[in-house]
């Protein structure tokens, strides 16, 4: 008992020490507050691999091959940026390295579209509407699309992403900003197009009058 | 309307855009997925062990580096 209760407060204090100094004690070869760095970090950078690779395999990889590609630069790690920012850039740029040459798969929206048609459920139809809204997200210039990702999926801030994507803040705005423009862009086009044709796509039909309840 | 309530206009609309679009994506998140905490703790093991496995002069090399960062600073 008094074993598990001195554990306990071990491991609040491990908790109660901040990334930059883990950080600090790694740069002199504490092995031990690394090991803390990766517990800390290794749920949200899965997450963010997954949400660049979409396969949970390949997330993995990236995930540890992220960790130990910081373990080894960490020296150069100038902390102008927090740790978990650039911890992100470099899952973000072991992601798009990996999914180079690779191709993506584009099954979902034909798959989709033949649910759709088959389904009445308006559950079913709603979910297909989102994944149409992933696929159109996926067709977006890299820059925008990995801005759209980190504020959408991770909630960060505008500064957080510029430090992620090595940019100034303003352009890290613009990029999203851009992003959102597209797709409401895209949205709206998709809604005119199935006006005019006889043949309903049902998904964007509901995802349009949606939209439209809320003032597009 | 006037141009200033057609400008707020369009950023209410932008703003409700992607009110509605986080709502959807995250309804759809890839990375919003179940993952045992065994998983987790295999990852963390084997990022360790693969650490423990750099050759000594990486570590080594770690260590260097910021020394001599630190004698330049003070120089």
């Amino acid at each position: 008992m008094a074993g598990m209760a001195k554990a306990s407060k071990t491991s609040t204090i491990t908790e109660m020490i901040s990334d930059k100094k883990l950080v600090e004690l790694t740069k002199h070869g504490d092995k031990a507050a690394f090991s803390e760095l990766v517990l800390r970090h290794q749920q949200p950078l899965l997450r963010l691999s997954l949400r660049f690779v979409k396969d949970l395999d390949l997330a993995k990889d990236i995930t540890q091959e992220s960790f130990i590609k910081a373990y080894e630069r960490i020296s150069s790690f100038e902390e102008r940026a927090s740790f978990k920012s650039w911890l992100f850039q470099i899952a973000i740029n072991t992601a798009k390295n990996k999914l180079r040459g690779k191709k993506q798969d584009h099954k979902d929206v034909d798959e989709i579209q033949i649910g759709v048609a088959a389904v009445a459920e308006q559950g079913l139809v709603q979910n297909a509407v989102s994944h149409l809204l992933q696929k159109l997200v996926e067709e977006l210039p890299e820059k925008q699309k990995t801005a759209l990702k980190l504020r959408i999926y991770e909630d960060l801030s505008f500064k957080e992403i510029a430090e992620i994507m090595k940019c100034p803040y303003d352009t890290a705005k613009a990029n999203y900003r851009h992003a959102l423009l597209k797709l409401k862009e895209t949205v709206q086009k998709e809604s005119e197009l199935n006006e005019k044709t006889t043949q309903n796509w049902v998904g964007v039909r509901i995802n349009v009058m949606q939209l439209e309840e809320v003032d597009l | 309307m006037n141009m200033k309530d057609e400008k707020w206009w369009l950023l209410k609309s932008e703003l409700l855009f992607e009110e509605e679009l986080k709502k959807r994506l995250r309804s759809v998140d890839p990375g919003k997925i179940d993952v045992s905490e065994t998983f987790f703790t295999k990852i963390h093991q084997e990022v360790m062990a693969k650490i423990d496995l750099l050759p000594p002069s990486e570590n080594k090399k770690i260590q260097n580096k910021k020394s001599a960062n630190e004698k330049q600073i003070k120089i």
